[in-house]
């Protein structure tokens, strides 16, 4: 029988803002597996994501107080762990290799099935992807931010953002196809 | 054609991902609670010391601004509570006149005046000139001076009397304001670390004086700080 009184985020958060330290515990264990998902994303492996997303909840056990509720908390706590990561991206001063537009890269219009591909498979596809390249394909490809945005945040022009996006998908296809080719998964229809 | 293909393919994965929930590893939470742990926070000693501190510059601004407020003292003036000085009328001075010149036997010349109506021959009386500004017993401020100031006849007799030098050496040296040295001697030497002390004294009333001054011989002002008493009072 569980006992434990389920609280909801609205709770919790006037808890944490009140730094109970239980409040902030079940806070953490609501939204840690999503938020991890966000950092697995940004991080080039396990253990960095790990870091991004004790990064990230310190950052919002500090800052609580500063959450007025206008918006969904999730929709806040997210923005902060994209945040944290593109910190993280920056100290580690891994350089945007920014080509112009016109340099499409390109890729064979391939056809490949993507429902037999396991998440954890495609979780590490992403995190095998150029440092630049990974980052602008997250930002807009799964958190939807728009060029402009990337470019604002990343400091690159908007033409550099739409190239690292072209790149970041030929990269993934090419290796999606590589390893249909090699007998993981089905084929991908359009 | 190329963007659908790129839109569908984008929307495939998010989907994918977005279903994804990864195992969060037990230890993350503690690292998480160690590190908010660690936030900055203000101990209680901490704050003792600081409390100790704003003291001592409480004390310290307490005691320059006594020592200003000391020098800057303004001087007390007293007014005497005289009428202001009245001038006195003067009388017709007579003027005396010369009437013959002697010489006597020891070369000194005599001047003989004509001896105006009234006045003795040998002495002439001289009444004392009364300054009105000094109160002496017998004149009060508020009463009206009725003095008459009578101005002598003058005879004039020169004398060539020779003064032996050691006495006339003896009137060039000046005398010493008895009443001056006296105040001096009754006057206590009251050091700039009296009242500091003072002061102090007052402040750590109760306990150790943290803090002492003291005027050594060449009048130099020395600070003590009592460390232990400090600790204490920390």
């Amino acid at each position: 029988m569980d006992l434990e009184h389920t609280y909801s985020i609205e709770q919790l958060v006037n808890g944490c803002k009140r730094s109970e330290r239980k409040m902030q515990e079940m806070l953490y264990r609501r939204l840690a597996a999503p938020m991890l998902g966000i950092c697995l994303r940004y991080a080039s492996n396990d253990f960095e994501a790990e870091d991004m997303m004790q990064t990230g909840f310190v950052k919002v056990f500090k800052n609580i107080s500063n959450f007025r509720g206008e918006g969904s908390f999730e929709g806040w706590i997210r923005r902060i762990m994209v945040n944290t990561a593109i910190e993280i991206y920056r100290k580690n001063l891994r350089m945007l290799k920014t080509t112009d537009i016109t340099e499409v890269f390109d890729y064979e219009q391939q056809v490949f099935d993507m429902d037999n591909l396991e998440t954890e498979d495609l979780m590490k596809l992403i995190q095998q992807l150029p440092d630049g390249y990974r980052i602008v394909f997250n930002m807009y490809a799964i958190e939807g931010y728009s060029h402009q945005e990337i470019a604002n945040t990343l400091q690159i022009s908007e033409g550099a953002s739409k190239s690292q996006l072209s790149r970041a998908r030929a990269w993934l296809r090419n290796k999606l196809i590589t390893t249909e080719g090699e007998g993981n998964y089905g084929t991908y229809a359009g | 054609m190329e963007h659908m293909q790129d839109r569908g393919f984008d929307e495939k994965l998010r989907e994918k991902i977005g279903a994804f929930t990864p195992n969060v590893p037990e230890h993350l939470w503690y690292n998480i609670e160690k590190e908010i742990d660690e936030q900055p926070k203000v101990s209680l000693k901490r704050r003792n010391v600081s409390l100790g501190w704003i003291k001592i510059a409480a004390s310290i601004g307490v005691v320059l601004v006594t020592i200003t407020l000391y020098v800057k003292k303004p001087h007390e003036v007293i007014y005497l509570s005289g009428k202001a000085i009245q001038q006195v009328e003067q009388k017709e001075v007579l003027q005396p006149q010369i009437a013959e010149v002697a010489t006597t036997n020891d070369g000194v010349i005599e001047l003989h005046a004509d001896k105006p109506q009234g006045l003795k021959e040998e002495y002439i009386e001289q009444k004392p000139v009364i300054d009105v500004a000094v109160q002496d017993e017998q004149t009060s401020p508020h009463q009206p001076i009725n003095a008459e100031i009578t101005r002598p006849n003058i005879l004039l007799v020169e004398n060539h009397v020779k003064l032996p030098e050691h006495i006339a050496s003896l009137a060039l040296i000046p005398s010493e304001p008895v009443e001056e040295t006296k105040l001096k001697r009754n006057k206590k030497a009251f050091a700039v670390s009296d009242v500091l002390n003072y002061v102090v004294a007052s402040v750590n009333q109760g306990d150790k004086k943290v803090i002492s001054f003291a005027n050594d011989d060449e009048g130099i002002l020395k600070i003590a700080l009592d460390l232990k008493a400090l600790k204490t009072k920390l």
